[in-house]
């Protein structure tokens, strides 16, 4: 078979056009990592608000009163439905953990083959010219099989488009709806402080009391003190030895009250990281969303996508969920 | 032995208090909860010992005020649920897509490039072997035949890797 100079022409703009179509796909492996960032996020926001909520179940168990075993019952349930969610999402970021790690890989892919692409595409313009002014018999046959495994890339390339543009509303959707789940479980965690601080000083409450009266003995003791004239001599200060017996029976208590207070410090530190982490969760999502959308665009004026921002948060993120990890 | 007239104002106290958590969780005012909530903490810390009975209410109280608050959003998650359900299903369905096409390039239809360019290095390996290379022009085309291979060796070095 003899391949014409209209032939050549026609197989010279292919090569051209495969290479243009392999070198619009931006490198995705930074969004392929963010999703599973935000995913890891999520999961564990939920899943560390449950556990605040089950701590405080777990609480107010070990108080024998009935009263405070349904509100017991109360908290579990709550932490049972967080922690559901949390299971929700692991499967949802499960799927877009795939969706995303396709996505990448078609754009490394592509990436490591733009090279080969254009000597190829070189190769083929160059010896498909040559061939069209001699009679040499079965090269169009070939070189149209090579042609055609080159059509590879480009389905690839244009497969990778529409799979960012048909996903982008439902990213979209994921992101509002994990907002909203995001808001509702820093409304489970706003009015927690007391109820830590209360479920933890529950077994000391008679002991609390006790050193509460001797702070404020204490108190008077010094007042007493203060209104004396400073040239007076403590040695003369009635109140002097008295408050020497407070502040040894304070110390006393020392023994129960410093623990508990590490254990109400603990508990309200991760409080307070777990806060952080849905706010923190909650602005990774805007930007993953944002990152997204950029995605698409990307693909069109054929650049790399949004994700600077985004990284940022993701480090913020991991390192609030390791620190609450590290203090449970 | 407390009198009456102390008792009184350690129940009007918790009282006044109550009535403040009442209007917070109404408003569903998250601020004002907790503003309530350490009140009633420190109401049972500075009672006296015969306050007990207040003090237990005062702790049902704390918890109560949390419970409420935190209900509506509880709900509002157990709601949300078949849409994240939903979503999943979409996005699984997207990300197959993806992945099939992902697979492009490392299976099926990349073990078939790589047939092709096999078979297209055999060809033209013949192709170049009958070309004669006293001839210029086919000296010519020998050169470019070459190069191609070179070209087409090194493509599918890349996708059996890939």
């Amino acid at each position: 078979m003899n391949i014409g100079p209209r032939a050549a022409r026609a197989c010279a703009v292919l090569a051209a056009w495969l290479l243009t179509a392999c070198q619009t796909i931006p490198d995705l492996s930074a969004w392929d990592r963010s999703t599973r960032d935000v995913g890891t996020a999520v999961i564990d926001g939920f899943y560390s608000t449950a556990g605040v909520n089950a701590d405080l179940a777990a609480r107010l168990r070990r108080v024998d009163d009935p009263a405070l075993l349904a509100r017991a019952d109360r908290y579990a349930a709550a932490s049972k439905v967080v922690s559901d969610r949390a299971e929700d999402y692991e499967t949802l970021f499960g799927a877009m953990a795939d969706y995303s790690a396709s996505l990448a890989a078609i754009a490394k892919a592509s990436a490591n083959s733009d090279e080969n692409v254009e000597a190829v595409a070189g190769s083929l313009n160059q010896f498909i010219g040559a061939l069209g002014g001699t009679p040499l018999v079965g090269a169009g046959f070939e070189l149209g099989k090579l042609l055609t495994s080159e059509i590879i890339k480009v389905r690839a390339a244009r497969d990778f488009a529409s799979a960012v543009q048909a996903a982008d509303p439902i990213v979209g959707s994921v992101c509002d709806l994990l907002l909203k789940d995001l808001a509702s479980a820093k409304a489970v965690l706003a009015t927690k402080e007391e109820p830590i601080r209360t479920a933890i000083s529950l077994p000391f409450e008679d002991r609390l009391k006790y050193r509460t009266l001797l702070e404020q003995r204490r108190t008077t003791l010094q007042t007493k003190v203060r209104n004396n004239s400073p040239d007076t001599s403590l040695s003369q200060v009635p109140e002097a030895s008295e408050i020497q017996k407070v502040d040894v029976l304070l110390r006393d208590t020392d023994t129960w009250y410093v623990p508990l207070a590490k254990d109400i410090d603990q508990a309200l530190i991760t409080l307070s990281r777990t806060e952080q982490l849905i706010v923190q969760t909650s602005r990774a999502v805007g930007a993953w969303r944002a990152s997204h959308a950029s995605l698409a665009v990307a693909i069109q004026q054929k650049r790399a996508p949004e994700s600077a921002k985004l990284a940022a948060l993701a480090v913020r993120i991991r390192d609030l969920a390791a620190e609450i990890r590290k203090g449970n | 032995m407390p009198s009456k007239t102390e008792a009184k104002a350690w129940a009007d106290r918790l009282d006044n208090l109550l009535q403040r958590a009442a209007a917070a969780k109404g408003a569903d005012n998250a601020e004002q909860i907790v503003k309530v909530q350490r009140e009633l903490r420190l109401f049972k810390e500075e009672s006296p010992d015969f306050a007990d009975a207040l003090d237990r209410q005062a702790t049902l109280a704390i918890f109560d005020l949390d419970l409420d608050s935190s209900a509506a959003a509880v709900a509002a998650i157990r709601e949300r649920a078949e849409e994240v359900r939903k979503l999943t299903k979409l996005i699984a369905g997207v990300a197959e897509e993806a992945k099939a096409d992902a697979d492009v390039l490392s299976g099926r239809l990349a073990v078939q490039a790589i047939d092709a360019a096999t078979n297209a290095i055999v060809s033209f390996r013949q192709l170049r072997q009958s070309l004669s290379t006293a001839d210029a022009q086919e000296g010519k085309v020998a050169q470019i035949i070459d190069d191609v291979v070179s070209a087409v060796q090194t493509l599918r070095s890349q996708l059996e890797h890939s």
